[in-house]
């Protein structure tokens, strides 16, 4: 299964939006895990400070992947900034409980939830 | 060594690690797991070979085995650097990024060793069969 990155960046005028959403699909491992590292890089660049991860079409996850969302909670956390979860399925929540990375991030159901939920603080 | 169980396979390690999990996704459910514990047997022997990967090489293979009570799955390397005592590893918490492979395959399967001799590192992962309580 390929692994994708969807990049939701701008509003509809083109302005950059203080929120990013990356859409993960597909499988996340030791072969795919530098393509969100990459989109992560591209984000901080921006100056994006609040990201949302939506991980509802992500079927695998493995130690790999959890480095990479660790990494980002790490750098967005020095510029007071966040990364939310969102859409978290069976197999990515049984993986993220025996990590304890469901304490280490805000989850939401959705990413529109996600979102609503930041632009409210 | 490995004559004692029924249906012997064998794979390569490389960097095609979702090919390996789609060969012991079906190795497992042919020997009788389902679910929750072959989900994690996948993700453990994934594991196993990623470190294979980053650690030693790339050089290693996959064996597995099994008989009416277990299925048990060897990650080999060649470079031989994983001593018994790493299968010990802690949690290393949210805080550290890297390093939880070894930790995170004993939550996943009822048994973790390791063993090495001359021709290198082995990380043995067994998954019991039939009615086992969930690890961790």
């Amino acid at each position: 299964m390929n692994f994708t990155v969807h990049v939701d960046a701008g509003s509809a005028d083109g302005r950059p939006l203080a929120v990013r959403t990356l859409v993960l699909t597909g499988e996340l491992d030791h072969r795919s895990a530098p393509q969100l590292q990459r989109a992560l890089e591209d984000a901080y660049a921006e100056r994006c400070r609040h990201l949302i991860i939506d991980v509802t079409g992500l079927g695998f996850c493995d130690s790999t992947g959890i480095s990479v969302f660790l990494g980002a909670r790490r750098a967005l956390a020095s510029s007071q900034g966040n990364v939310t979860l969102a859409g978290l399925n069976q197999r990515i929540e049984r993986i993220f409980r025996l990590t304890g990375l469901d304490q280490a991030f805000s989850t939401y159901p959705t990413a529109d939830e996600a979102r609503a939920a930041i632009l409210a603080t | 060594m490995y004559g004692s169980g029924r249906t012997f396979a064998y794979w390569p390690i490389t960097d095609d690690l979702s090919a390996l999990r789609g060969l012991v996704q079906s190795y497992g459910r042919r020997a009788g797991l389902a679910g929750v514990r072959l989900q994690d047997l996948v993700l453990a022997v994934n594991e196993a070979a990623a470190n294979v990967l980053d650690h030693a090489l790339g050089e290693g293979h996959v064996q597995a085995w099994h008989d009416d009570r277990f299925v048990t799955v060897e990650v080999r390397d060649r470079l031989g650097e994983l001593v018994p005592s790493h299968a010990d590893a802690g949690d290393p918490g949210v805080g550290t990024l890297r390093g939880r492979g070894l930790w995170l395959m004993r939550q996943l399967c009822d048994e973790v060793m390791i063993t090495r001799d001359t021709g290198g590192s082995a990380v043995r992962l067994r998954q019991a069969l039939g009615d086992s309580p969930m690890p961790g």
